[in-house]
Formats: structure tokens, C-alpha cells, sequence
């Protein structure tokens, strides 16, 4: 499945880093890096954790 | 039948965990506000920014909503609950259930006196929408308390180039929240924005002319002129309506760490819990803990119907606030032992030690390392470690 951002909802907060270390990280820069937009299956439980874990819903699953 | 009172965060949280994990029966959701469910962190930040009036941030819309398959019973305050029935009572109306979820959250604390059109607190959306007409009205503004609420409406008129006082009655801004040393930094954030910050100033009572307020009146007699007052002092959570009820109630609904209460099938999640943990019982007032539990109690609530096990909430405390331009960010608690790197202008860390272990972390403007210090919070890790992490890269704002 694919890791879609929303950049605009996105404001850094880092809770997908907190529940997903090796997808996501916030950078130096302040900027969220997805560091695996394309994901097997069997991180979909994990992945819905932290796109629900987001605060301002800046994340979403797509197929 | 699965009864949610409290339709914010936590409450909509329990609802869709419930759904996930499988409870197909009837789902209420209770709560006294009319709107949708809807977001609190944004009415202070986004909007009351300059620009148009955003839309309300509301979670999902009706249709979302429906694919839940809950039946929403707005603007229906809960008024009891009778523990031996079963039942919670609404102002004209019974709800049976089967399990309970409690996600009535917390109610602002108010000033004493009679009210006066101006003076508002920040909780709901009708609360935001009042405050930004003040402010968009270029009301001379005084906010009482410095704690986050206070500091975003504060940032809020100074974006609006409006001249603010900020009262705190403690020696520092939002002591309690990140300790002495933290807030000393705290309040530099309001001096170099040019807000008036005043702490260790007591309000003594509002002034105002014809059911309107005209000014904040201090302890020594001074009188601040104002349009709009603000009050951010703090929240007692919303447990009145349970008085009766025989529920152990203290500081919140009393809850273990699978967040049932002191009645089988009853959970409580959110501002209004105060749950059990390994240092003492805790009730945070948190966006990420509101979800959280209201995630686990849902999920409970289910799994006790169904005679499954319950799991515990082990979230480690986080919050953030957004002021002046910059980002403030705390993972786990503040200790008495707090180390500060960086510099007073930003970005800065503090660390927080208790014993030999890291506590606690807050930082501004350095979105890309808190988080790794959450990491270490949650597993528990060693000051020194901390202590290798804070100091393994140089601190550059974002």
C-alpha cells in the first residue's frame, strides 16, 4: 500500500515517527520524510496506527 | 448496546476502535456541544489567525460519520448516571447500555463575578469564534494565565500587531507544565515578542459598564483597560453529572491502566481520566493521550462485551504548542532536574532527569530530535544515554 502525505496538515508533530520509526522522520529541516512511501501489507496495522496517531490527520493509506 | 458520553476526541476515538475491533451492536454517542465532533488544538492556532475564518475542524463529516454506524445524540448533556440500571441519564431521556465509555473531558475554570460580554475562556468552537471577533475587532486584549492557551492568544493579537498584557499569578509561565528552569525560558519567548507579560500578578476581579467588560483590575488597584479578556487558568474535568453516581471519582474518573473505573464494564478515557501508572495516577489533558485512550478504552469496552482480555494504555505523555512563530514540544514529564542545552533565543532542549533515568524532554524548535528523545522516555532509558543523544548532533533550529 502507499503512504500518502499531506504536506499542508503536516506541521512536524512527529507522532508517526513516534509509532513508525523506520517510515517516518522528522529532519533537521523541520520537514517529515515518508522513508518508505510504498509498503507491504503486513504493516498495515502498524501504518493505521500512525496515520490515526497524527494530529492534524496529515496522513491517509491509499490502496 | 456501547454507550459513549463525551462526542470530542476521545469519545470519537472509543467509537471507531469499537468498530475496528469488531462490536457490531449499537453504538451511542452522547455529547453536550451541538457541532460534529470536532478538534480543540486548532481554535487556538490556526483560528484565530489573520485571514478568513477557517472552517470548523470538524473530524468527519456526516456521511464518514455514518460508516461507523453510530447514532449521535449532540447537544444532549448527560445529567447522571445510574450504575445499578445501567442507565445514563440525558436532560429528557434514559440510555440503557452494556458498556460505558466516560470521555467527558474538562470544563475551563471561570473568574469569579458576574459575566460580562468580552470576557471568554477557550474550549469550544463557539469560545474561538468569539475570541477572533475581538481580536479581528483590534480589541486591546488581556489574557489571564500564561499557560499555552494563554501564550497562542497571546501570539494571535501580536500577529494582529495588537498590544497584549499576559497575567500569571505564578512567578513564571506554565510552571507546572514544564518546571522553574523551563519557563524561565518561557517567559523570554513572550518578552521578545513584545507581549507585556506580568507574572506573580494576581487578578482581583473584572471591571465592566453596562454587562460589558472595560477592564481586569489587579491586586495593588491598577486597572487594565480591555476589550477582550481571555482566561486560560486551568481546567477541572467535567465531572459534576457523576457526583451521585457512586463512581470513585478524584481529580477525574478514577481509572486502572486498562481504564476501567470502579464499576465493571465503565471505562473513562481522555481529559476527563485520571488513570493509574507506574509513578501515581495521572490525568493529562493531551491531544495524543485523548486519542490514545479513547482508542483503548473503545477497544475494551468491546472486548469486555465479547469476554476478550483487556489491554493497558501506556502512552507516554506528549504535547506541543505553537507561539510567537515557534514550536514548543514535551515528551514525558518535568522533573525538578532539568539540564538545558542550546541557547535562550532557540533552539533549545531541556532535559528532565529523574534518578538515573531520562523523565522528560521539551524543546523549541528542534522538530527533529524530540522525538527521539520520546523514544528514550518510553523504554525507560538512562540519563546518560539521554545525555549521548542531545549531544551526538549540534542543536540547529528547523
Amino acid at each position: 500500500m502507499r503512504i500518502v502525505l499531506d504536506e499542508s496538515r503536516c506541521s512536524s508533530l512527529g507522532m508517526c515517527e513516534a509509532v513508525a520509526p523506520a517510515f517516518f522522520e522528522v529532519g533537521d529541516d523541520g520537514a517529515l520524510a515518508v522513508l518508505q512511501p510504498e509498503a507491504a501489507q503486513e504493516h498495515r496495522a502498524l501504518l493505521e496506527e500512525a496515520v490515526a496517531a497524527c494530529p492534524t490527520a496529515a496522513l491517509r493509506l491509499e490502496a | 448496546m456501547l454507550v459513549v458520553v463525551g462526542a470530542s476526541l476521545a469519545g470519537l476515538r472509543a467509537v471507531e476502535s469499537a468498530r475496528r475491533t469488531g462490536f457490531s451492536g449499537r453504538v451511542v454517542l452522547v455529547g453536550v456541544e451541538e457541532h460534529l465532533p470536532y478538534d480543540r488544538p486548532p481554535l487556538s492556532k490556526a483560528f484565530l489567525s489573520t485571514g478568513a475564518e477557517p472552517a470548523p475542524p470538524t473530524y468527519r463529516e456526516r456521511a464518514a460519520l455514518a460508516e461507523l454506524d453510530v447514532e449521535l445524540r449532540l447537544g444532549s448533556p448527560a445529567t447522571g448516571l445510574d450504575l445499578g440500571t445501567r442507565r445514563v441519564r440525558l436532560a429528557d431521556d434514559e440510555v440503557p447500555y452494556d458498556a460505558l465509555v466516560l470521555a467527558t473531558g474538562a470544563s475551563p475554570r471561570t473568574l469569579p463575578g458576574p459575566p460580562l460580554d468580552g470576557v471568554h475562556v477557550l474550549r469550544t468552537l463557539d469560545d474561538a469564534r468569539a475570541v477572533r471577533a475581538g481580536l479581528d475587532a483590534g480589541a486591546r486584549t488581556v489574557v489571564v494565565g500564561a499557560g499555552f492557551i494563554g501564550s497562542e492568544v497571546a501570539s494571535a493579537a501580536r500577529e494582529r500587531g495588537l498590544p497584549v498584557t499576559v497575567l500569571e499569578a505564578a512567578a513564571a509561565p506554565a510552571l507546572r507544565a514544564v518546571g522553574p528552569v523551563a519557563a524561565g525560558l518561557c517567559a523570554g519567548l513572550h518578552a521578545r515578542a513584545g507581549v507585556d507579560l506580568r507574572c506573580g500578578t494576581a487578578v482581583d476581579g473584572l471591571v465592566g459598564e453596562d454587562g460589558r467588560v472595560t477592564g481586569v483590575r489587579l491586586h495593588d488597584g491598577e486597572v487594565l483597560p480591555a476589550d477582550l479578556v481571555v482566561v486560560g487558568i486551568g481546567c477541572a474535568p467535567a465531572t459534576g453529572w457523576l457526583e451521585s453516581s457512586g463512581l470513585v471519582l478524584d481529580d477525574g474518573v478514577r481509572c486502572d491502566e486498562r481504564l476501567t473505573t470502579s464499576a465493571a464494564g465503565v471505562f473513562a478515557a481522555g481529559d476527563v481520566a485520571r488513570v493509574d501508572g507506574p509513578d501515581g495516577p495521572v490525568r493529562l489533558e493531551h491531544w495524543t493521550s485523548a486519542a490514545e485512550q479513547g482508542a483503548v478504552a473503545g477497544a475494551n469496552a468491546a472486548a469486555h462485551l465479547a469476554g476478550r482480555p483487556l489491554v493497558p494504555w501506556a502512552g507516554v505523555p506528549y504535547f506541543w504548542s505553537d507561539a510567537y512563530g515557534s514550536k514548543l514540544q514535551l515528551v514525558g514529564r518535568p522533573t525538578d532536574r532539568a539540564e538545558v542545552l542550546g541557547e535562550e533565543s532557540g533552539p533549545w532542549l531541556v532535559l528532565y532527569r529523574r534518578g538515573d533515568v531520562l523523565a522528560g524532554a521539551l524543546s523549541l524548535d528542534l522538530p527533529g530530535r524530540i522525538m527521539k528523545f520520546r523514544a528514550l522516555v518510553q523504554r525507560g532509558a538512562s540519563w546518560d544515554q539521554a545525555q549521548d543523544l542531545a549531544r551526538s548532533r549540534p542543536l540547529v533550529a528547523a
